[in-house]
C-alpha cells in the first residue's frame, strides 16, 4: 500500500490552495458606518442576481452596512448630514456566481427597507418598521418589528415571532408565520400558508390555489377570514374558543370536528355552508373556498 | 323575523350601539343568519378600512409617471419637432421607461376608479346581500349579484390588461425564472377566475361567487402591479 509522505501531503494541500485562488474570483470589501437617528430610516437596494442580506438591530444611534461584493459590482450610498435617512445601493452583475454578502446594522427601532432579486434576506432584532421586497430566495424575520411589509414573488416567507402589524405575500413561495399579531394578512397564489401558533385580533388569509394551514386563536373581538379558490383550508382551534363560524364552499367538502353541527346544501344556491358558535360567540370566523376542502379541527 | 335595520347592523357592526340596542341586537343576530352575515361582512369592510394607511404618500415615482402620462400625449408633435433625439444613446431605454411609467399611471388612474366602485358595490350591498351570508333561505334577487357586478368586472379587466401590457413590454428585462414565475401565477389566477366565471353564470344571485370572483380578480392585479414593478434583470 501507498503512503503520502508528509511533504507531499503540504504539496497537495498548498496545490488545492493556489488552485482554489486562482478559481475564487475576487472580492471587494464594503465597510461603511455612519450616525443615524434612533428612528431614522435605511433603505437598501440589491440590483442584481443574488444576494445575501442580514439585517439586525442594534442599540446603537449609527448604520453600519459591511460585507463583501464582487469585484466590479458597485457599491453607493450613505446617510444625511441630518442622520434622519441612509440610502444604499449595490448593483451586482453576479460574476462568477459571488452573490453580494451585506450586513446591516441599524437602531433597533428604526425603519428599513430591502429591496433585492433573488435573495436570502435574514432580519432579526428588529423593533422598529420592516419593508422587505424579494423576488425569489427567501425572507426569514425574528425578533418583534412594530411592523412588518414583506414580499416575494417566488421565495419564501417566515416570521417567527408575533408582530402588531404584518404583511405577507407571494405568488409561489411558502409563508410561515408563527407568534400571531394584532393586524395579519398573508396572501399567495400557489404557496402554502402555514399558522404555527399566537393568537390574532385581526386575520386575513388568502391563496388561489395554495393550502392554508392555521393553527392558534382570536381575540375575543376579533376576526379570522380564510379566502382559497382550490387550496385546502384546515383551522385547528380550541373547541371553547369564543367564536361564531360562517363556512362557505361551492363545490368544496366540509368537515367538523369542533361541533356536531354539519354543513347544509343551500336550497336557493349551490353551495355547502356551515354556521355555528362557540364558547358562547365573541370573535368572527369566516371561511371561503370555491372548491378547496375545509377542515375545522380540535387543538 | 324581523330583521336589523340598516343603522342598527351598521351600530352594531362598529361597537356604537347603546346598551339596549347593542344587547337587543346580539340576541337577534345569534339566532338569525342572515344578519350575522351581514354584520360579518361590514365587520370584515370595516377591518379593511381600518388597515389602510391613515396617510398615503405617493412615491416620487408616481408624480413623474402621471407626468410622463401627460406628456406622452404631445410625444409624437414634440418628436416630430425635433428628431434628432431619436438617435441619442439611450433614448429607446428612456422610452421604455417612459412606457413603463406611464402605463403603471394609467392602471393607477383606473385602480383608483375600481376601488370607488367596489366600496360602492360593497356599501350597497354588503348589508343584506352580501358577503358571509349563511342559512338556506337567504332571498336574493335573481342576477342581481352578477349584475351589480358586471361594472366592476369591466374595471378589473381594464386595470389587468393595462397592467399586462406594461409587464410584457418588460419582460426582456426580467430574469427567464422569474418571467415564468409570474406567468405561472397568472395562468392559476386566471383559471380561478374562469372556473368562478362559469359558476356565476350558472348561479347568477350567488353573492358568495361574486366575492369569490372579486378576491381572484384583486390578487391577479396586484400580481400583475408587482410584476410591473419589478427591478430590471431579477
Amino acid at each position: 500500500m501507498r503512503t503520502i509522505t508528509p511533504s507531499l501531503g503540504r504539496s497537495v494541500v498548498t496545490l488545492c490552495a493556489l488552485v482554489a485562488a486562482s478559481v475564487l474570483p475576487a472580492q471587494q470589501r464594503v465597510d461603511r458606518r455612519y450616525a443615524l437617528s434612533p428612528a431614522g430610516s435605511v433603505r437598501l437596494t440589491v440590483v442584481g442576481p443574488r444576494s445575501v442580506i442580514r439585517v439586525v438591530g442594534w442599540q446603537r444611534d449609527s448604520v453600519a452596512i459591511t460585507g463583501t461584493i464582487a469585484e466590479g459590482d458597485r457599491f453607493d450610498g450613505g446617510v444625511l448630514a441630518t442622520g434622519a435617512a441612509g440610502k444604499f445601493f449595490v448593483e451586482s452583475r453576479g460574476e462568477g456566481g459571488v452573490p453580494a454578502r451585506l450586513e446591516l446594522r441599524v437602531p433597533a427601532r428604526a425603519r428599513v427597507w430591502v429591496k433585492a432579486g433573488s435573495a436570502e434576506v435574514d432580519a432579526r432584532d428588529m423593533a422598529g418598521a420592516l419593508d422587505l421586497n424579494i423576488v425569489a430566495g427567501s425572507i426569514r424575520v425574528a425578533g418583534r418589528p412594530r411592523e412588518l411589509n414583506a414580499e416575494a414573488m417566488d421565495g419564501d416567507i417566515t416570521v417567527s415571532e408575533p408582530v402588531p402589524w404584518l404583511r405577507a405575500k407571494t405568488a409561489g413561495g411558502a409563508i410561515t408565520l408563527r407568534g400571531g399579531g394584532e393586524d395579519v394578512a398573508a396572501s399567495s397564489v400557489s404557496g402554502r400558508i402555514s399558522v404555527d401558533e399566537g393568537s390574532f385580533t385581526r386575520g386575513r388569509f388568502e391563496t388561489v390555489t395554495g393550502d392554508i394551514d392555521f393553527s392558534g386563536g382570536v381575540d375575543r373581538q376579533g376576526m379570522l377570514t380564510f379566502d382559497s379558490h382550490s387550496g385546502a383550508v384546515v383551522l385547528r382551534v380550541p373547541p371553547s374558543l369564543p367564536a361564531s363560524y360562517d363556512v362557505t364552499t361551492i363545490t368544496g367538502e366540509i368537515s367538523n370536528e369542533l361541533t356536531p353541527a354539519r354543513a347544509l346544501l343551500a336550497a336557493e344556491r349551490r353551495a355547502r355552508e356551515l354556521g355555528f358558535t362557540t364558547g358562547g360567540g365573541g370573535a368572527e370566523i369566516v371561511i371561503r373556498t370555491f372548491k378547496g376542502p375545509i377542515t375545522l379541527r380540535r387543538q | 323575523m324581523r330583521h336589523l335595520s340598516d343603522q342598527a347592523l351598521n351600530g352594531y357592526a362598529d361597537g356604537s350601539l347603546g346598551e339596549a340596542e347593542m344587547s337587543r341586537a346580539e340576541r337577534h343576530v345569534a339566532e338569525c343568519a342572515r344578519c350575522r352575515g351581514a354584520a360579518a361582512g361590514l365587520r370584515g369592510l370595516l377591518a379593511r378600512a381600518r388597515a389602510l394607511p391613515l396617510d398615503v404618500e405617493p412615491p416620487p415615482e408616481l408624480w413623474a409617471a402621471i407626468t410622463a402620462s401627460i406628456a406622452s400625449r404631445k410625444a409624437p408633435e414634440i418628436e416630430s419637432r425635433i428628431p434628432a433625439r431619436r438617435a441619442v444613446a439611450g433614448a429607446p431605454e428612456r422610452r421604455g421607461r417612459w412606457h413603463r411609467w406611464g402605463g403603471l399611471a394609467a392602471a393607477a388612474v383606473l385602480l383608483v376608479a375600481l376601488s370607488s366602485s367596489i366600496t360602492a358595490l360593497l356599501v350597497r350591498d354588503g348589508a343584506h346581500a352580501a358577503p358571509r351570508v349563511s342559512g338556506a333561505a337567504v332571498p336574493e334577487r335573481g342576477g342581481a349579484a352578477l349584475a351589480s357586478f358586471a361594472a366592476t368586472e369591466a374595471q378589473y379587466v381594464a386595470v389587468a390588461a393595462s397592467l399586462e401590457e406594461t409587464l410584457a413590454a418588460r419582460r426582456a428585462s426580467l430574469s427567464p425564472e422569474t418571467a415564468a414565475a409570474v406567468e405561472r401565477s397568472v395562468r392559476a389566477i386566471d383559471a380561478a377566475i374562469a372556473e368562478a366565471r362559469a359558476a356565476l353564470a350558472r348561479d347568477p344571485a350567488n353573492q358568495a361567487l361574486v366575492e369569490m370572483l372579486s378576491a381572484s380578480y384583486e390578487q391577479k392585479v396586484d400580481l400583475l402591479r408587482r410584476g410591473a414593478e419589478l427591478p430590471p434583470r431579477s
